[in-house]
């Protein structure tokens, strides 16, 4: 007998690359959840990393960096926040203090 | 009017003046002649100049000289001569005027009148006693009647009347009821028969009397106060002779015979001697009391009295037949006795009251009987909507319909509990919707679609449904009914109407026909697809712990999208919206998001066909990426894919994760299906398989036909753990379509057992699905679906009480545990002790803390 595959319907699911019980530091909801404007997650609800190594959701850490008190300053650890498009490669870095 | 005697005079008198007239023409009359020239003796020429008037006046008086006697002889010979001679002279002279004629007195003498009179009276009185002999009357009507006029006008109207009066009764009370006492017989009916039929006489004598006394009655009676009129009067006067002069006989007057007579009667009728019945006799009695009216004095009460003896003995006779012969015996006897009243012209409020009797001793007097839970449980197991809808007519007669309601939640209560205590799981939603409908239809068709019963019914599903002595059954410390019902949601939208049984089915035909009377329904599969769904909402609704369901739904969903396996897309997003607008946004947020990462998938697919361009790459791959955080969680199983997969996954793995930036896949193989092409002895056949029989199938490609491949050799290769391993080649091997031979055969699969092509394999369809295996829940699944749930409600039950104490700040623990429930309640709510150690859980994380004065909770910001 030859078998031959012809039609493969595979399953996968997606999470963001971070570890698994982070939550955004802003709202405090899960990453796998939207920030609380948004309905479904994905690329309409994008996470933001900084190169200090703090995730958060994209529309959250939008509206803190607008504020004039923010300094443009990462909530979590008061560095410079700036952006990194590669969340992978910057690994969840133990900030200390 | 003249007198008889009169008229006749005035008749008489004119036939001479005719003649006179015709005398003056005709000279040759002997008679004519000699009276003419009588006449002329008295009379000058001169006179002959006398005016016109005066002349006819003379000549009208000559006309009445002839006496009576003479008067018939100038009819006689009225006639005109044979011959008439014209040529000789007449003595008829134009200038000397008309001859002299004389008057003669002809009134009647006073003596006449007298004699006239009294003779009238003895007329009358006569034709009384002829009347009361029932003989014909001598003298005609007419001359009667103007006797009594006569009499009336004369003034003696009084005595006329008082001497009517008198006769009548004399007639009445001497002669008339002797002869009805002799003709009654001791036998009430036998009265009562005689007495009508003596009424019946009296009354056509009484008419015939009243016709003749007419001018009386309507003269002197009509403005005479104290007298009655005729009809009363011989009404009155037959009544008092029957009712009060009648001699007692046995022990009983007549009027009360009648009285009695009617009361047997009636019972004849209800106790059906249709020899001794006689419904025209009854009716006509009745008419006859009206007429008397001593109806409500003396038969009304009584005829009640005889009722009310008559429920009491039937009650009595009831008391040992079985519910369901009891309505019906009562609904007719109502019936009946309603009909009655009507047929025999009963008075309206004699029959309310009777009705009242009936019902105060039939329903309400005997409600122990008919409030009967056994009973009433046997008319509902047997849908008697006959009985029922009697039952519920007879208790509102009595306004006491609510207290079924009793017996009502009572049979429910029971009959759900058996159900959904049942082992027999399968069955357990279907039986739930037929006891439903069944009740709907009984609701609706006898009850008169009364909204407390709708209530009652409502409530009593919830309590047998959320009753947790009944979950307790089940060991899986959640409600079974709320997984049932997702599971039987599952069919309807997998299957479609295929997996509706016949049972509902055909009730729900029932239901389309009354539906069409009401409002437009389509009969389309659709639509009663809509209805199923709608059916097994309406059982959702009763369950406390929603979120079992949502568990089991939920798994349920993912695994039809995922394995294309719904009947319909528009019933699932109907069936959606309905989740929404019963539970809420968040109820079914998580199944949307299922919804859109499938169109999502859809479009990744098609883009990234796209970015292939027409590169063959020999496999059709499709792939649905699902969030994580949406789906029911799977669990990761490590599998060796064949290269040819894993090359056109890994492809699609680079693409995916270098378009959306930050995303890490894990592939789910256990959810993943596949198409293959196989050939056997028979031909090319696509088999439907799941990941996991492909990847077994494809390892047979290298495999000798003869030797096959050991379990052992397909683990090494597969990587599969044993539970799968063995639940694939079980679906392979041994159940219905048997694409590998196993050796040596028999149900189990063992590690020892060897694997061959089974070439002869050959199906009539070229598609042969055979994953089923991977539709099929297991047991660990089920249980580990009821574990996730229980501990989701643990979180659901802090979050709660930190939520309640957020707002409150303070709270004793008994109002905590009590809130708690409330809140939880629709998505399920864990036991007392459960939420205790929820509480000394916060407690210990400092979310509250236990105030040692007041013995109370606090919450800590």
């Amino acid at each position: 007998m030859k078998v031959r595959i012809k039609k493969w319907n595979a399953v996968a699911t997606w999470r963001w690359d971070i570890p698994d019980d982070d939550v955004c530091g802003i709202c405090q909801v899960h990453f796998d959840g939207t920030c609380p404007t948004c309905k479904y997650p994905g690329d309409d609800c994008s996470l933001l990393s900084g190169k200090c190594g703090h995730n958060f959701h994209m529309h959250c850490i939008v509206e803190w960096i607008k504020q004039e008190s923010s300094k443009g300053q990462c909530p979590m650890c008061r560095q410079k926040f700036e952006w990194t498009d590669n969340p992978a490669l910057n690994a969840p870095a133990i900030v200390a203090g | 009017m003249p007198s008889p005697e009169e008229l006749s005079l005035n008749k008489a008198s004119s036939l001479p003046r005719s003649s006179s007239k015709r005398k003056l023409h005709e000279p040759k009359n002997p008679t004519a002649s000699r009276s003419t020239s009588a006449s002329e003796r008295g009379t000058s020429p001169t006179q002959s100049t006398l005016p016109f008037t005066k002349r006819l006046k003379t000549s009208h008086s000559a006309a009445n000289i002839g006496p009576p006697a003479d008067m018939s002889r100038t009819q006689s010979i009225g006639s005109r001569p044979k011959v008439i001679d014209l040529t000789r002279p007449s003595n008829f002279n134009p200038n000397t005027g008309a001859k002299k004629l004389v008057i003669k007195n002809l009134k009647p003498t006073r003596q006449d009148v007298d004699t006239y009179y009294s003779r009238t009276w003895d007329e009358l009185n006569g034709s009384l006693s002829l009347i009361f002999k029932r003989q014909p009357l001598r003298q005609p009507l007419e001359v009667l009647c103007r006797g009594v006029e006569a009499i009336c006008r004369k003034g003696d109207a009084e005595k006329l009347s008082n001497h009517l009066r008198d006769r009548s009764k004399a007639y009445l009370e001497k002669e008339l009821l002797p002869k009805i006492e002799r003709e009654a017989g001791s036998v009430n009916v036998e009265g009562l028969a005689t007495v009508h039929k003596y009424w019946t006489e009296w009354s056509k004598q009484a008419t015939l009397i009243r016709s003749i006394f007419s001018y009386l009655d309507r003269s002197y009676l009509l403005n005479e106060k104290d007298s009655l009129q005729l009809e009363d009067m011989g009404i009155q006067q037959f009544r008092h002779a029957v009712f009060s002069k009648s001699k007692e006989k046995d022990g009983r007057k007549l009027g009360g015979k009648v009285i009695a007579g009617m009361c047997d009667l009636v019972r004849y009728d209800r106790e059906r001697e249709e020899g001794l019945f006689n419904a025209a006799l009854l009716k006509d009695s009745v008419v006859m009391l009206h007429i008397f009216g001593i109806y409500r004095k003396s038969f009304e009460g009584e005829f009640l009295k005889q009722s009310r003896k008559f429920f009491d003995r039937f009650i009595e006779d009831q008391s040992s037949s079985r519910m369901k012969d009891y309505i019906s015996a009562c609904d007719n006897l109502l019936y009946k006795e309603a009909l009655r009243c009507d047929t025999y012209n009963l008075d309206s409020s004699t029959k309310r009251s009777l009705l009242e009797e009936a019902h105060e001793i039939l329903i309400e007097g005997n409600q122990d009987l008919l409030l009967d839970a056994q009973g009433l449980a046997g008319l509902l197991n047997a849908s008697l909507m006959g009985s029922l809808k009697a039952l519920y007519n007879l208790l509102r007669l009595s306004a006491i319909q609510d207290k079924l309601k009793k017996p009502f939640e009572a049979y429910i209560k029971e009959t759900g509990s058996s159900i959904v205590k049942d082992p027999k799981v399968d069955e357990m939603v279907v039986r739930l919707l037929e006891l439903k409908r069944s009740l709907d239809l009984i609701i609706r068709d006898a009850f008169e679609q009364d909204e407390s019963f709708t209530w009652s019914l409502r409530e009593a599903f919830g309590n047998f449904i959320n009753d947790s002595k009944n979950t307790k059954a089940w060991g899986t410390g959640n409600s079974k009914v709320g997984e049932m019902i997702a599971k039987y949601m599952d069919t309807l939208l997998r299957g479609g109407l295929k997996a509706v049984p016949p049972s509902l089915q055909s009730d729900a035909k029932d239901r389309d026909a009354a539906e069409k009377q009401g409002q437009a329904s389509t009969g389309d599969e659709d639509a009663e697809l809509d209805r199923q769904l709608e059916h097994s909402l309406e059982l959702f609704r009763f369950i406390e712990g929603k979120d079992v369901f949502e568990a089991f739904y939920k798994k349920d969903l993912a695994r039809r999208i995922l394995m294309a396996r719904s009947a319909s897309q528009d019933a699932e997003r109907t069936m959606l919206a309905k989740l929404k607008t019963e539970c809420g946004f968040s109820f079914t947020h998580n199944l949307e998001q299922m919804f859109k990462d499938q169109e999502l998938a859809r479009e990744e697919m098609a883009t990234y066909k796209d970015t292939l361009g027409n590169s063959k790459a020999g496999i059709d791959l499709s792939v649905n990426v699902l969030s994580a955080a949406s789906w029911p969680p799977y669990a990761d199983v490590t599998v060796k894919l064949p290269p040819e997969i894993s090359r056109v996954i890994d492809k699609f793995s680079t693409y995916y994760t270098s378009k959306h930036t930050g995303r890490r896949l894990t592939w789910k193989h256990a959810l993943a299906h596949s198409v293959v092409k196989a050939k056997f002895n028979k031909g090319y056949k696509e088999l439907l398989v799941s990941a996991f029989q492909a990847i077994v199938l494809v390892l047979f490609n290298d495999a000798d036909p003869k030797a096959g491949l050991s379990y052992k050799f397909i683990q090494a290769a597969t990587g599969l753990v044993d539970a799968e391993l063995q639940r694939t080649l079980q679906s392979l091997a041994c159940a219905k379509f048997r694409v590998l031979t196993k050796n040596p055969k028999s149900r189990e699969v063992g590690p020892e057992d060897n694997f061959t092509v089974n070439l002869a394999f050959s199906d009539p369809k070229y598609r042969v699905k055979i994953n089923q295996i991977q539709l099929k829940e297991t047991k660990e699944e089920n249980k580990e679906t009821h574990e996730r749930v229980q501990q989701d409600r643990q979180y659901e039950t802090q979050a709660a009480i930190v939520r309640i104490m957020k707002s409150r700040k303070t709270m004793t623990h008994a109002n905590l545990v009590s809130e708690v429930i409330e809140q939880t309640k629709s998505r399920g709510a864990v036991e007392l002790s459960e939420i205790k150690k929820n509480i000394e859980k916060l407690l210990e994380k400092d979310y509250i803390e236990r105030n040692e004065d007041t013995g109370m909770y606090d919450y800590l910001a």
